[in-house]
């Protein structure tokens, strides 16, 4: 029964961050050419600054969108209390030779990973909303606004990178829990073996 | 270099107008808001524009008469702030300008100004096209052409006028015999030059300009940082992968071999 496959997400969950992933990348890609001078050149992916604007505007309403669905759908197992650890967990990545603590539908990192997609994205919504709309806020204040749109987006694509390697190559198995929504037998025992129990 | 004596100005406003006249830019019905200052801000339409600030000291009235209009400056945070290669430029003579052509009406100029200068526009100004910032241009096309700025042409007491900034030495030794103190932005240094009777404020002038922080740390800054990070991630998670290796499951993973038999599968 080793290639039993489990169902992880539901088609309406993995739809979500489908669409989430996606504004992720129309967002980067449009909003890069406005990082720098240097970066200007980007515009022209989408034909001009005048379009990849509007195309910024509009994916980032999806993104903040489709982010907080996703977080309410899971907001259950990202809040669900747990044995593991932040710190066992990537103590788990670095050292593949320990043996943390069995996680839930969520391992600690996950759960964390949750949060600082919602407080990130708001963040990155509220500044962008501040320079989508100037003229609102204080000049100083809104100075602010685009230095802190720019290092939002520097932590958020961080943790994308790392959210991207760890649910493709870094953990073998993972990408079809979002390309098909199942995940084997074995991958869960040895990843979310709480979890797999509660299912079996 | 333009240098503006305010010990000399008499607020006539001839630089307002001479100002609109050259670079055609429409006039606006004035209103009385108490004050002979007239209009009541820069905008798309409006480059320079004489404050007047009365100020009672003692039972005495003191009139500043001070000028909202664009420094110049040789560290332009308009410069800084804009994304667009050459929307702003700086020519050989000092001056500051937006290429109208080129700018995408992002209004990052706007806010990155330490003097409240760039004005934007949402309709249609002066045939520009929408969504455009305007500012003073220092009449670069005035100074191609071997003539002095608009301003400083047309001003009739020389409080305004037009010099060569080698010559800003000189403006500040006799300044100082006659008691003015000279404004030059700072580390900013400008292509406008004050000469003033008073502290800065009483002109509307910051006094210490200088590039914004957040703008400072959003263009200056970031860039370095944020191409920085990108790379030391991406060699942190490259090192992980081949020095650690992925946190591989018994099956690594894979689904279903196809030899398997329909009934040992999952209900998947």
């Amino acid at each position: 029964m080793s290639h039993h496959l489990l169902k992880r997400f539901t088609p309406g969950e993995r739809l979500f961050h489908w669409v989430n992933m996606f504004t992720f990348i129309f967002l980067t890609l449009t909003g890069l050419g406005l990082y720098a001078k240097s970066f200007f050149g980007l515009t022209g992916l989408f034909g001009g600054i005048d379009i990849s604007t509007v195309i910024h505007h509009w994916a980032g309403v999806l993104f903040i969108g489709t982010t907080m669905v996703i977080f309410i759908q899971w907001i259950k197992d990202i809040t669900a209390p747990g044995d593991d650890t932040v710190g066992s967990v990537l103590k788990g990545y670095l050292d593949p030779s320990f043996k943390a603590p069995p996680s839930g539908k969520f391992n600690a990192g996950q759960k964390v990973a949750g949060w600082v997609a919602l407080i990130l994205g708001l963040f990155m919504a509220g500044t962008g909303l501040a320079m989508w709309f100037p003229f609102q806020l204080s000049q100083g204040l809104q100075q602010w606004m685009y230095f802190l749109h720019n290092l939002g987006f520097i932590m958020f694509m961080g943790f994308i990178m790392i959210h991207a390697y760890l649910g493709t190559v870094g953990v073998p198995g993972t990408w079809r829990a979002m390309s098909r929504g199942t995940v084997t037998k074995a991958w869960a025992e040895k990843h979310h073996a709480k979890w797999d129990a509660e299912e079996a | 270099m333009i240098v503006i004596d305010t010990s000399k100005c008499t607020a006539c406003r001839s630089c307002q107008t001479a100002c609109k006249q050259w670079n055609s830019l429409s006039a606006v019905r004035t209103e009385c808001r108490g004050s002979y200052e007239n209009p009541p801000d820069l905008s798309y339409n409006t480059y320079t524009r004489v404050l007047f600030n009365e100020v009672e000291n003692g039972g005495e009235i003191s009139w500043f008469f001070g000028q909202h209009r664009c420094l110049h400056c040789t560290d332009a945070g308009c410069m800084k702030a804009c994304p667009v290669p050459g929307a702003i430029i700086r020519d050989a003579k000092g001056a500051v300008v937006i290429n109208q052509d080129l700018c995408t009406g992002c209004k990052y100029c706007v806010f990155g100004c330490p003097f409240d200068v760039p004005r934007y526009d949402r309709s249609n100004a002066e045939g520009f096209g929408e969504d455009k910032a305007f500012k003073c241009t220092l009449c670069f096309d005035r100074q191609d052409m071997g003539m002095e700025p608009a301003c400083t042409k047309t001003c009739p007491t020389d409080a305004l006028y037009f010099t060569g900034k080698s010559k800003l030495d000189g403006i500040r030794a006799s300044a100082k015999e006659r008691g003015l103190m000279v404004y030059d932005g700072g580390s900013l240094s400008t292509n406008v030059v004050f000469l003033l009777e008073d502290k800065a404020g009483q002109y509307g002038l910051p006094a210490k300009p200088s590039i914004p922080t957040p703008t400072f740390l959003w263009r200056t800054v970031m860039k370095p940082v944020g191409v920085i990070a990108f790379l030391a991630g991406a060699v942190g998670l490259l090192a992980h992968y081949v020095i650690v290796g992925p946190k591989e499951s018994d099956d690594e993973g894979t689904a279903i071999p196809p030899s398997s038999s329909p009934g040992e599968g999952g209900e998947y």
